[in-house]
């Protein structure tokens, strides 16, 4: 089953005209043969409340109408305590699954910050996920040690690995060796960093995912099919491991 | 039809990062993905320049060009650009901002060495790549951005071919001899659009960077792009052949 961990919907998508509909959406997984998807709103909804309200109303909306194919992330901001409310009213309807921070909009993710963030998911039993940029160190994984290592059962998946242009990877993987519950998402990755890191720290710590719609699905999932992995870690890398952070078994 | 050009991939083996690319590897590559002619470039390794191009010069053939690699600030580099066209063939050279950290760029003013090397390769017209990806960098940070800038303006006549995005994709709005290649995106079609929109196919090039990514996914962001037809001849190769005179025909 593959599953594509990262992916956009809503009305507002930097660079593109238009609005990135969930029907859109799932005839681009179709032509890819992708059973299941991530879906959140654009980070930029974080900087006004009526943007990310409405944001996460699409994303709800888009689950709620494709439980089968969609599976929600809420975006949430450790200094915007309506956006944790928000959070958990998607959580109960069952319209999210996991959180998302973007450091990058100016906050350390601290453990002290992230707590509330932190306990939320751990009373859902759902995954942090965290955008990853190797150019930010409040967005590097070895900012996410500390945290993880005082939330030890709560899952932090880092997204586009990182990074999206780096090239040796070894902040990755002294983040991922230093924090068990530390896991990537491939988006945007160059191959050779994914296989890298399949190699250092497990497939079980690696999900593929494509960032669409800036990034191409097909393009994406070429760049996991170019690696030549065991059928075990490419049915890790491409379903295993999101359908076990996820929990979307258990929620299905 | 115009041949489709690899505007950057690399061959030998990179202690640095750890990547390696024979010959034979990247020929097959090249043929699963289409690709009929690729720039390549030794793996830059500073203090290294001379054995690097002399390795990459036995190399070449098939398809496969040669862009050396030029340190500015060494002594012997003017001698060396001189090399890559009379005893090499090659059709550009490279500088490496992140082996051999050319603090000019960041500065904008070149010292005597540095300026001596810019001289000859703008006497000799060999088109530079500016690999300007600083080690903690992904994009041209805004003081590489001037010291292009500032070589763009001293070199008019002498097209520089720059390896990220942003800021170099602004930089082609004022300096007609700018360039942009894609080595450092990540295969976006949304991206490679939008660039082909702001700087035009003209000024824009298909690079891989093999073996940091295969040039099939890079060129399937290419073919996947909402450009006209014309533009995606034009980045996928007719755009660099026109600017380093590379040869028409296989």
């Amino acid at each position: 089953m593959l599953i594509d961990a990262h992916n956009h919907l809503g009305p507002r998508m930097p660079f593109l005209s238009t609005f990135r509909q969930a029907d859109e959406l799932l005839n681009t997984m179709d032509k890819a043969g992708v059973e299941k998807a991530l879906v959140q709103q654009h980070v930029s909804d974080l900087g006004y409340m009526e943007a990310l309200v409405e944001g996460l109303e699409y994303i709800s909306q888009a689950v709620g109408e494709h439980p089968d194919r969609l599976f929600g992330c809420a975006l949430v901001h450790p200094l915007v305590e309506d956006s944790l409310v928000l959070a958990k009213k998607a959580l109960d309807a069952g319209a999210a699954n996991s959180l998302k921070i973007w450091p990058g909009a100016d906050y350390q993710p601290t453990p002290e910050r992230m707590r509330a963030i932190m306990e939320i998911a751990r009373e859902y039993g759902v995954p942090v996920r965290v955008h990853g940029d190797i150019d930010d160190p409040r967005s590097s994984p070895l900012a996410l040690v500390a945290l993880c290592n005082a939330y030890p059962d709560v899952n932090v998946i880092l997204a586009h690995l990182p990074g999206e242009y780096t090239l040796d990877g070894l902040a990755t993987v002294a983040a991922g060796l230093a924090a068990p519950n530390l896991h990537f998402d491939t988006s945007t990755c160059h191959s050779s960093m994914i296989g890298r890191a399949i190699v250092e720290l497990g497939a079980d710590r690696i999900l593929w995912g494509s960032d669409s719609p800036w990034w191409d699905i097909e393009i994406e999932l070429e760049k996991i099919r170019v690696l030549s992995l065991s059928p075990k870690d490419f049915a890790l890398v491409t379903g295993g491991n999101a359908l076990r952070l996820f929990r979307l078994e258990r929620s299905r | 039809m115009t041949l489709v050009v690899d505007a950057h991939v690399h061959l030998g083996v990179d202690p640095a990062h750890g990547f390696r690319q024979e010959r034979s590897e990247l020929l097959e590559r090249m043929g699963q993905a289409g690709i009929d002619v690729a720039i390549a470039t030794g793996f830059p390794r500073p203090n290294r320049m001379l054995a690097v191009n002399e390795e990459l010069a036995g190399l070449l053939g098939d398809g496969i060009l040669g862009a050396g690699l030029i340190a500015p600030g060494a002594p012997e580099a003017p001698a060396e650009v001189d090399r890559l066209i009379d005893d090499y063939g090659m059709y550009a050279a490279v500088i490496d901002v992140e082996s051999t950290f050319e603090y000019y760029l960041v500065h904008g003013a070149a010292n005597s060495r540095v300026t001596a090397t810019m001289d000859r390769l703008a006497e000799r017209k060999l088109p530079v790549f500016i690999h300007a990806h600083h080690p903690l960098q992904r994009f041209l940070t805004a003081d590489a951005a001037l010291g292009v800038d500032a070589l763009a303006r001293r070199y008019p006549d002498l097209p520089i071919v720059v390896n990220t995005r942003m800021p170099s994709i602004a930089l082609t709005f004022s300096h007609p001899n700018v360039y942009v290649e894609s080595s450092l995106d990540t295969a976006s079609p949304v991206d490679l659009a939008h660039y082909c929109s702001l700087a035009g196919a003209r000024r824009f090039f298909f690079a891989s960077n093999a073996p940091v990514e295969h040039p099939k996914i890079k060129k399937m962001a290419f073919e996947r792009a909402a450009v006209s037809e014309e533009e995606r001849a034009l980045m996928l190769g007719g755009s660099v052949i026109d600017v380093l005179n590379l040869p028409r025909g296989q």
